[in-house]
């Protein structure tokens, strides 16, 4: 299972990734939308799941994910939200543009592995 | 809606803060009014901070001594305090004052109080404090758990 972690905070990519090792996966990181894009063009064949946060600089959460879900190469990779924005209309605006999953910050490590586990299709 | 003083605004951020810390950390943290008889001296020496854009804009805090960063950080990553590394930390407490921040957005959405905000930011040095015009509202908090120990501030600007 490979990763993609897009979140400006090192300290969410480091909870992210204790959280895909705990589940024997790779994690690889980008720390806003621009590198993310970068990022997939390069490794969007071996990438599981993407873990998008929203408030991010030059390229924010919502702008990528947009893009991801036009390009065919990339739309059928699910993406799982993960970021502090909990109003109502933010969330189905999310769920509209193609996020499969969202996790509202703050959460549980146990919580984010049972997250990661059920968006590859690996839920209890 | 009928009006919310800033220290009801206090309150909300203070026990949001509360939740991030039971959530992510597993710290169970009391929150005080500053300037309460029995409120510890501390010196900080990191402060993560935000500034929010609303009817009246505001400016948010967190300020802690070295040691209670290091502590949540690692507590929060899983990562022993040794092996953090410094901008590990203003970036920690710069994503703790983000998460905090964003339940009380949602709940204040709508209202009259509503705000955007900004990135997050650090700021690092000796006994750092953040001075505010006599006549701005403001208002803050004091949090702890065991020896941990968070300062809260926010201010209109």
């Amino acid at each position: 299972m490979k990763v993609l972690a897009i979140d400006d905070s090192i300290m969410v990519r480091k909870i992210i990734r204790g959280a895909v090792e705990v589940l024997d996966g790779n994690l690889i990181e980008a720390s806003d939308g621009i590198e993310a894009l970068e990022v997939m063009e390069e490794e969007y064949k071996d990438i599981d799941l993407i873990l998008l946060d929203w408030n991010m600089p030059r390229l924010n959460g919502m702008e990528v994910l947009k893009q991801l879900k036009a390009d065919r190469r990339f739309r059928g990779i699910p993406v799982m939200m993960v970021t502090t924005e909990s109003e109502r209309k933010n969330i189905v605006r999310a769920i509209q543009a193609g996020a499969a999953h969202y996790l509202i910050k703050p959460f549980t490590i146990e919580e984010l592995v049972k997250r990661i586990m059920e968006s590859m299709g690996k839920g209890e | 809606m009928s009006s919310i003083s800033i220290e009801e605004i206090a309150d909300l951020f203070a026990n949001n803060l509360s939740k991030v810390l039971r959530t992510m950390a597993g710290f169970e943290v009391s929150s005080i009014q500053c300037g309460q008889q029995g409120m510890p001296e501390i010196e900080p020496s990191i402060m993560g901070a935000m500034i929010l854009h609303g009817q009246k804009d505001a400016m948010i805090s967190l300020a802690m001594e070295d040691n209670t960063a290091y502590m949540l950080i690692a507590y929060m990553t899983g990562i022993l305090p040794e092996d953090l590394e410094e901008q590990d930390l203003y970036d920690g407490v710069g994503e703790l004052v983000n998460i905090m921040t964003g339940e009380v957005k949602a709940r204040l959405a709508n209202t009259p109080y509503q705000f955007r905000l900004t990135s997050p930011f650090a700021l690092g040095g000796d006994n750092l404090k953040v001075v505010f015009k006599k006549n701005l509202q403001g208002a803050c908090r004091f949090l702890t758990a065991g020896e941990l120990e968070i300062i809260f501030r926010i201010s209109y600007i």
